[in-house]
């Protein structure tokens, strides 16, 4: 397998920004412009070759190797635009913030801020991941407004806040408030959702096996058989493979909301 | 401590020197003639080198409540633009609209050593000297907004003694500690307030009856008495309107042969020809301005890429919300004397409008014959930010760069503009007359923009490299008062600079009516209102100059 691999040396008390460690990044580079990029964002200002040990060869897999040390690893894989980025261990803030294109598989959970801006490409994490899942930051206009994120995982409050396009699928359950501000795209949620989900929602989907708390503002549509639901089924079945979530029941309860703003958004649970 | 600058090619204009290799002298932050055998303590050996003095921007917003609104619309601009600390350097941040150190930092790192904030309320002079004042290297001063403030506009329309004008401009100039006066849209932005959406030259403000053509000619008339050197700095009526062109000679016409600034005077050259009503309006504004001596102009030229535009012209400011790119966008009332519109725009060279303001722009540059009466600004930071100037200057002397340019660009929009068919480049002494001599001219700064005994060792050291851009981007030194600060582009010494101002004579007895004014209207007292010196001086971290005026006549 070809491509670079990023092995931490030692716990290191900095936060680093890996954002410069994209396969298509480190191809313009030569061995030792790569060990002296600088990654830290702290007072030290480490460079790539004082935080990790570095194997391989440039190729379109970089391999960051975070399982023993536990360091703070920000920006993993922000603007990734092709190729694949593994990480063994977890990340932190901001993985695959304003990513277009190609693949992040985080074998470790997340932090905050996972997906922020995501407009293209996939996101895998094995464990949990943050609050603001695909949020925004001050002066973005839209949280993500493409691709797909897998969370096998818990995901923290306001997943989605500002979400415009994309799927996010979450195996276990959400936080407070999924779905905030959502201009459209789809959460789904096998584990449910926790309180209040959709908080001032526009318009978009979210679709889980229950909720904790509803907000009053959300609206019961009674029963449905949506044609939509078997599309959504066999889309992800077709691009997610054994990514994909259970199929949902084809008969649907729908929760239209939030009525404080124009309610075009809804809420789909399994039919009672 | 005696240092020489040697063998350097000198550049500068207000002394009629033209590339003249010739050492100058620097003592005790002066330009001197030394004593014959006077000891040199430290030599700088420049054979080859351009000297110029330090560069002066005459129009270019760094203070004041708009720029804060701005910073504050647009944290998107902040976002990967931070700044890191150095040793000498503090942090920041900003592209279009830097934050102040920055801004300080990366005027002087490209050989500037003074700017001048034009549109400074007198409400918001404390604030606008504060920021100025955080603002490092560059010597600083402000134009104070007059013309759509209610006193003034009764005392109009109440046809006051003009005596009486005359001392309330001078007044307001001492409260707010300003070197100059601008106009901003006539009346136009109180009339807003009264529900007027456009307010043209002979038009008459519905509440006060007055018409921008009567503020203009009073304030300019006023300016000229009071003896007040730079002359009434106007920011027209009918920005940004294709036909405004028209509006824009009548001004020049109106005046009468009172001497008059109009600023970013490419916003204010557009015509109504072809298909899509716009067009280049420059031939006819740079002729008048050729036939006109007493008129002078800056550009506030149209540089691509995302800026953020910051005016005090609510009016037209809120018509051009609906271009705001990103959508958002701040217009707003300032203490009922004058207003501020915040807009984003990202100026597209495939755009046909933005190609044609960006031609329009250069047309008037290359068309305006007498340099002394034409200023470098791109209005920073509304036609782009003050860190294009080098790229503009190469655009300006460099015929082939600039058709290359040209290439790039939507080709509709330059079928309405004769950019194609102008030959000029400008030489080096050109540009060191429209950025420094021109505006110390102008701005009535006496010891700033020359190479004489006497004047403040301002300077600045250029490699003489044919590729423009990188010679003016990445000065060789620059000197301020005589300390060197700039070394190959980089900081290597921090200075505070100091703020010009002028002060024209009044009478005091203009205070009683103010004072009964501000007690009546106000949300300050009068006294709290007028800002002191001390807290321009700041224990020392700034410094007040006070620039001559002339003799008040009348």
């Amino acid at each position: 397998m070809s491509g670079y691999t990023f092995r931490l040396k030692a716990p290191s008390a900095e936060r680093l920004d890996l954002s410069a460690l994209t396969p298509d990044n480190l191809a313009k580079l030569g061995n030792h412009e790569i060990s002296s990029l600088k990654v830290g964002m702290g007072r030290t200002a480490l460079a790539v070759g004082e935080a990790f040990d570095v194997s391989g060869s440039a190729g379109d897999t970089v391999t960051i190797d975070n399982a023993a040390s536990g360091a703070i690893l920000d920006f993993v894989g922000a603007g990734l635009t092709a190729g694949t980025i593994r990480v063994n261990g977890n990340v932190g803030a901001y993985a695959g913030r304003k990513m277009t294109g190609g693949k992040i598989e985080i074998n470790g959970n997340a932090g905050n801020f996972l997906a922020s801006c995501l407009s293209g490409g996939l996101i895998h994490v094995k464990g949990n991941a943050g609050n603001n899942l695909g949020g925004i930051l001050a002066g973005d206009r839209f949280g993500m407004i493409g691709g797909i994120v897998v969370v096998e995982g818990n995901v923290g409050a306001r997943t989605g806040d500002k979400m415009r396009r994309g799927t996010v699928i979450v195996r276990g359950k959400t936080g407070e408030a999924a779905g905030s501000r959502m201009i459209g795209g789809t959460i789904w949620a096998e584990g449910g959702f926790g309180p209040v989900p959709g908080l001032m929602m526009r318009r978009g989907t979210l679709i889980g096996s229950g909720v904790e708390r509803l907000l009053p503002t959300f609206v019961d549509c009674g029963n449905h058989d949506l044609v939509i639901v078997r599309v959504l089924n066999r889309y992800l079945k077709k691009t997610l493979g054994d990514l994909a979530p259970k199929p949902m029941p084809l008969f649907v309860q729908r929760i239209a909301g939030d009525m404080s703003t124009i309610g075009k958004g809804e809420i789909l649970l399994p039919a009672t | 401590m005696l240092i020489k600058l040697t063998g350097g090619k000198v550049y500068d204009p207000a002394n009629g020197v033209d590339g003249v290799v010739r050492d100058i002298y620097i003592q005790n932050g002066r330009i001197v003639t030394p004593e014959p055998g006077a000891k040199v303590s430290s030599e700088y050996a420049l054979n080859g080198k351009v000297v110029m003095a330090g560069g002066i921007d005459p129009h270019s917003h760094i203070g004041g409540g708009k720029v804060t609104i701005a910073r504050m619309l647009m944290p998107e601009d902040h976002l990967g633009n931070e700044v890191e600390r150095t040793a000498l350097t503090r942090s920041g941040c900003g592209h279009a609209i830097p934050s102040t150190l920055t801004a300080g930092y990366r005027y002087a790192e490209m050989g500037y050593t003074a700017a001048f904030e034009p549109a400074m309320l007198p409400a918001n002079a404390r604030q606008a000297h504060m920021e100025m004042g955080d603002t490092p290297m560059i010597d600083k001063g402000a134009f104070v907004m007059l013309g759509s403030d209610d006193f003034f506009l009764r005392q109009l329309s109440g046809k006051a003694d003009f005596s009486a004008m005359k001392d309330y401009i001078a007044w307001t100039m001492h409260a707010a500690q300003a070197i100059a006066v601008k106009v901003v849209n006539p009346g136009g932005i109180s009339a807003f307030k009264f529900n007027q959406r456009q307010l043209n030259l002979d038009e008459k403000h519905v509440h006060y009856g007055v018409t921008p053509r009567d503020i203009i000619v009073n304030l300019a008339r006023g300016l000229t008495e009071l003896g007040v050197v730079h002359p009434l700095h106007i920011h027209g009526c009918n920005l940004g309107v294709p036909g405004g062109v028209e509006t824009t000679l009548e001004t020049i016409r109106g005046a009468n042969g009172l001497p008059m600034h109009l600023t970013h005077i490419q916003f204010h050259s557009y015509d109504t020809e072809g298909d899509m009503k716009f067009s280049s309006g420059a031939a006819r504004i740079a002729d008048a301005v050729n036939a006109n001596k007493n008129v002078s102009i800056d550009i506030g030229q149209v540089m691509f890429g995302q800026t953020c535009t910051a005016s005090g012209d609510s009016m037209r400011q809120f018509v051009n919300t609906r271009s705001a790119d990103p959508k958002k966008w701040v217009v707003m009332d300032i203490e009922c004397d004058a207003g501020c519109g915040v807009v984003p725009f990202k100026y597209r060279d495939k755009s046909f409008v933005n190609a044609l303001q960006w031609a329009i722009g250069l047309e008037l540059f290359l068309m305006v014959n007498d340099p002394w009466r034409i200023f470098l600004t791109t209005d920073h930071p509304n036609g782009g930010p003050f860190t294009c100037y080098p790229h503009l200057i190469r655009l300006l002397m460099d015929k082939t760069f600039r058709q290359d340019v040209m290439k790039t660009i939507n080709q509709d929009a330059l079928k309405y503009s004769a950019l194609a068919t102008l030959d000029r480049e400008y030489s080096l002494y050109e540009i060191a007359i429209m950025t420094r001599a021109g505006p110390a001219k102008s701005l009535g700064l006496k010891d700033r923009g020359h190479l004489a005994a006497g004047a403040s060792a301002d300077i600045t050291v250029y490699d003489d490299n044919p590729d423009r851009e990188a010679m003016f981007a990445t000065p060789e030194l620059v000197f301020k008062n005589g300390d060197l600060i700039v070394r190959n582009g980089k900081i290597i010494k921090v200075v505070n600079g100091a703020t010009h101002v002028a002060r024209p004579s009044y009478d005091k007895g203009i205070e009683k009516s103010l004072k009964q004014y501000f007690d009546d209207f106000h949300t300050v007292r009068m006294e709290n209102f007028r800002l002191s010196d001390d807290e321009i001086i700041n224990h020392g971290q700034g410094e007040v100059i006070v620039q001559p005026t002339g003799a008040r006549t009348a």
